[in-house]
């Protein structure tokens, strides 16, 4: 079966603009916006590692090399297992400080522009072979299934295509902030291609040339020589070497360091990829040896590296064919793809920038950034299609793979000194780099020039065949030597720089560098022109925009700590924008600080916790046990009942405990990020003037919350410094103030309450006192009036002595009214029985009308049914007559007044209304007080309703009056249910 | 202590030691290497998790 060289073009146009249409559904949320953030996303995306090498030149590899194709990716897995110290303190520098490749990586952490320059030329050498690779390989497997010379415009036309895929899908958004979703989805859409084709040629091969796995084990058993021929080159082969080789690739080419940590949208899927993505390969990997020996034993006749090919044709399949071939395609394109956007980003900052600096302010600087990008990543792809016409009849796909293998191998010291070596400095790696990078020059890249292809003998013996080792193991041992030493020999001899010091303690995670110098500007106001003079106004204005965002920061801003962190946090968004170095130059120059001044100690402590706090689960052993010490302490200052707060030197507030947020309701992240005099009235003046002053307490403070009087208790401690020694004549230093906040509103509440109740019982005495000195008297005036009455005739007389009797009897009346109020609150002298409440209620009614008979009242009883009462009845038949006898007092000739009552179940409700006059508020607050009165004088004692309340109280039960002038009175009684 | 750290450390020990050049033989079953490669892989989500004193 032929297939024709046009249909394969149209079949790789039609799948790329499927592959285009996968990206913008993603980016356009037609598919479900969880697939990006999916771990099997994250895990088939990171499959850009097996390119057409691992499709086609596995099976190439394995039958010159055998097993020793799976080293390849046995090295890789080795990286992974060391996912937890290896490659997750990667991801969180690259995510914490904005770095979107290597260089990046490197220039931040050795703090210098040479190394990043010299990484990125260097990945360029690396990865230009690679991508020639590619392009060569989807050119050959085009030729083999047309069995002639693949036309020139099918590898041009694949070039195009890759390019515009790029510049459309990973080009689109110039800060790394925004990832790629659409670039990541179109990624793992094309591994599962590969997958799927290398999978089905397999299943293939295996049904219908060997008749199923007991047909290839016989196969095997009857052609010991297969095996053998897989088993005896690993054995005798570079084995070691392409271990080190491909555990270095694994993360540090190009395209993994992109899809692995700058396109990484959840951190949390790296742990799944630990192990998801060598599962993969192992999948992936799985069908090389089956389509070997079917190719094997069917003779196919085509070159090795494209038996895959070769299986799918003999099967007649077009489908499967095609499908094949678009494995292939998938492969070579996601790899050009994801490598160049990769190098286009190294490359506009470290290459571009630094030769022709930030452009004029007028020129809007992210256009020309993307747009940098975007003709870098065209260059680059026909940098490559220019590598494969220049050297398009090489062997083996690969040898050209493995010299970009030793490339990036040169950067495993500058990793090893980034995340385990602090000592490290920008000498010794630019020096062992390009030791390295020399070396790797001379024995690979050398020949390759030299013999027009890697495999060709050269005219002398090679250095390798001098040193009597294979070509792999020489030239990784020989380079990484040289770089290590160069390396190790440079750093120990020369001295780091104080700002590449705290940068690689900040990388190898030994300290946490707080704020320690103060922005020179006043206000964040004054960000934007000090940027724009750099950056120009657009990009300037966003850039100040987005970090005070980010920081959840108002638009003006003039507190120094926060000044501090707007400036940290646009350094870092420039760092995913112009790469660190640049990032750092701009700020530096524009955004000055003063370094003579020192931050306050208390705010350093409270930056050291902020970073504590993200970066717990990282710190091990004695620190991690230290760890849990301050946090034990935090607790218990969180969970003290009484409020806490701490100002610095400078009234930041440094603490803010639970409390103190619910008493003041400002919250804790408010808080924190303000000064003293920045918070919420009246806490500001409140804090401030007590901070000021001399007082180092204040017992009662009434505030009005929310319109609620509220009394606050505040307590003031000063904090000093840890003095050098006990003996020691330096003096203290200050460093903050502590601050108590106690509410002290109930206990206030209860303090007026006891007093009021002091009183009455004050009252109660006197009463009580009063009571008993004029009973007897007024007793003895009535007899004798009564006795004078029986002996008097004259009428006038008579009616005198009437009118004596009357007034001692109301006298009588008076002086047991006291009696009785001062007998309040004697719960025990109640006689309670358990009686029928309606005909109480009634009964009170009726001696109300027959008292008040000159004033016709509408009385309206409505009672639940056989409701009793438990309690003393003839105190409550009182209540109930003072209570009605006020609502008759109240109400006009002919008014209505109701009485209700019913059985909650664990209460019973009594409510009687009226319509009459009614109260204003302040009188209704007063009405149980004794004395108090709104009767004309000689009408009323005042002691009714304080006598009420007293009997209600007494029982257990509450009373409440609820009334407005001109709508009436409602009296509501709640006695406890019997039981 | 890292459990990530023993896996390697264990891993390098059948992949690259004297122990490799002895199951990188013909007489053991075409499958083997991938077995080994699975146990390491079924081993990974154990060391992702750290020792903890």
């Amino acid at each position: 079966m032929i297939l024709s060289a046009p249909g394969l073009f149209v079949s790789s146009l039609l799948y790329l603009c499927l592959l285009f249409l996968v990206a913008y559904a993603t980016e356009k949320r037609w598919l479900p916006p969880w697939l990006p953030r999916h771990p099997a996303v994250y895990v088939l995306s990171l499959g850009v590692y097996a390119t057409t090498w691992s499709f086609y030149g596995s099976v190439g590899y394995a039958d010159s090399n055998g097993f020793m194709f799976l080293a390849v990716y046995l090295g890789l897995t080795l990286a992974f297992i060391l996912s937890p110290v290896l490659l997750s303190p990667i991801l969180r520098l690259v995510r914490e400080y904005q770095l979107t490749s290597l260089a990046d990586l490197f220039a931040f952490r050795y703090r210098s522009q040479t190394a990043g320059v010299l990484v990125t030329l260097f990945m360029l050498a690396g990865t230009l072979p690679y991508i020639s690779l590619q392009i060569r390989a989807v050119t050959e497997s085009a030729s083999v299934l047309t069995q002639e010379f693949a036309p020139q415009y099918l590898s041009l036309g694949f070039c195009i295509l890759i390019v515009l895929f790029a510049v459309l899908f990973g080009a689109r958004h110039i800060s790394p902030r925004e990832k790629h979703e659409g670039l990541v989805v179109a990624i793992a859409f094309e591994s599962l291609v590969k997958l799927l084709a290398l999978a089905l040629v397999a299943i293939v091969a295996m049904s219908s040339i060997f008749d199923g796995v007991s047909g290839l084990t016989h196969w095997l058993d009857t052609h010991p020589e297969a095996l053998e021929a897989m088993y005896t080159p690993a054995r005798e082969g570079p084995w070691v070497s392409i271990l080190i080789l491909s555990f270095a690739a694994a993360f540090l080419l190009p395209r993994q360091f992109h899809m692995l940590f700058t396109e990484n949208i959840a951190p949390g899927t790296l742990a799944r990829a630990a192990w998801g993505f060598p599962l993969f390969l192992l999948v992936l990997n799985l069908a090389i040896p089956i389509v070997l020996w079917a190719a094997i034993k069917q003779n196919l006749g085509t070159v090795p590296d494209y038996h895959v090919l070769g299986i799918a044709r003999h099967t007649g399949s077009a489908g499967l064919t095609i499908f094949v071939f678009l494995g292939g395609v998938s492969a070579a394109s996601a790899m050009i793809i994801v490598s160049t956007l990769a190098l286009a980003g190294m490359t506009v900052n470290h290459i571009i920038l630094p030769a022709t600096g930030t452009p004029d302010p007028s020129v809007n600087l992210y256009r020309w950034l993307l747009w940098g990008r975007r003709i870098i990543i065209a260059v680059l792809v026909f940098a490559g299609y220019g590598f494969f016409l220049a050297f398009e009849r090489s062997s083996q796909l690969v040898q050209l793979g493995l010299i970009s293998f030793v490339a990036v191998a040169q950067f495993l010291p500058g990793i090893v000194g980034t995340l385990f070596w602090p000592a490290a400095n920008r000498y010794g790696f630019i020096a062992g780099l390009t030791g390295g990078g020399l070396t790797w020059f001379v024995v690979l890249i050398l020949p390759l020039l030299s013999g027009g292809g890697p495999s060709d003998v050269p005219a002398e013996p090679a250095l390798w065949e001098m040193a009597g080792q294979d070509k792999w193991t020489f030239s990784t041992l020989a380079s990484l030597s040289v770089n290590a030493t160069l390396f190790v020999l440079l750093s120990v001899l020369t001295r780091q720089s104080a700002a590449e010091r705290e940068t690689a303690a900040l990388c190898a995670q030994e300290i946490f560098t707080p704020y320690r110098s103060r922005v020179r500007l006043a206000s964040s106001r004054e960000f934007v022109p000090a940027l724009a003079e750099a950056l120009g106004t657009h990009t300037a204005e966003y850039e100040v925009r987005r970090a005070q965002r980010d920081l959840q920061m108002t638009e003006e801003e003039t507190d120094t700590r926060a000044l501090g962190r707007l400036r940290e946090r646009i350094e870092r968004n420039l760092s995913g924008l112009l790469g660190p170095h640049f990032a750092r130059d701009v700020v530096d120059t524009r955004l000055p600080t003063d370094r003579d001044h020192k931050l306050p100690v208390a705010e350093r402590m409270r930056f050291m916790e902020e970073r504590l706090e993200a970066s717990r689960s990282r710190l091990r052993g004695l620190a991690a046990q230290l760890d849990a010490m301050r946090r034990y302490h935090r607790q218990i200052l969180e969970d003290l009942p009484v409020g806490v707060c701490s100002v610095s030197s400078t009234n930041m507030v440094t603490v803010w405990n639970r409390v103190m947020e619910n008493l003041s309701g400002i919250d804790k992240s408010i808080a924190l990020s303000n000064q003293v005099h920045s918070l919420p009235a009246p806490w500001n003046d409140v804090l401030g003037e007590f901070l000021g002053s001399d007082q180092k307490e204040i017992h009662k403070k009434l505030l009005h919350l929310e319109g609620q009087p509220r009394w606050f208790g505040l307590f003031k401690a000063e904090l000093t410094g840890v003095t050098p020694s006990p003996n020691s004549n330096i003096p203290v230093e200050s460093i903050g103030t502590s601050v108590l906040l106690q509410d002290l509103t109930e206990i206030h509440l209860l303090e007026d309450q006891l007093a009021h109740n002091e009183r009455l019982a004050s009252i109660g005495r006197f009463a009580s006192g009063v009571a008993h000195e004029i009973g007897n008297p007024v007793t003895g005036i009535a007899c004798l009036a009564q006795n004078l009455k029986t002996e008097v005739e004259d009428p006038e007389m008579r009616s005198e002595i009437q009118g004596i009797l009357e007034q001692t009897n109301r006298i009588n009346n008076i002086v047991q009214t006291l009696v009785n109020f001062a007998r309040r609150g004697d719960a025990d002298r109640l006689q309670k029985t358990r009686f029928d409440l309606v005909g109480c209620l009634e009964d009170a009614s009726e001696l109300v009308r027959l008292s008040q008979a000159g004033k016709v009242m509408d009385v309206t009883i409505d009672c639940d049914e056989g409701i009793n009462a438990q309690g003393d009845r003839q105190r409550l038949y009182q209540v109930f007559v003072n209570v009605l006898n006020n609502a008759y007092d109240a109400s006009s000739p002919g008014g209505k007044i109701q009485i209700r009552a019913s059985d909650t179940g664990h209460s019973i409700e009594i409510s009687l209304r009226d319509y009459g006059h009614g109260m204003n508020q302040e009188i209704s607050e007063r009405i149980f007080e004794p004395f108090m009165t709104t009767k004309q004088p000689g009408e009323g004692t005042g002691l009714g309703l304080a006598l009420t309340y007293g009997i209600v109280v007494d029982h257990g039960g509450d009373i409440e009056v609820d009334s407005a002038p001109g709508a009436g009175t409602e009296v509501r009684i709640t006695l406890p249910n019997a039981p | 202590m890292e459990r990530a750290f023993l896996l390697f450390g264990l891993s390098l020990l059948v992949l690259a030691s004297p122990i490799t050049s002895w199951w990188l033989r013909a007489a053991l079953p075409w499958y083997l290497p991938f077995l080994i490669w699975l146990v390491i892989i079924a081993l990974i989500p154990w060391a992702q998790r750290r020792i903890d004193n």
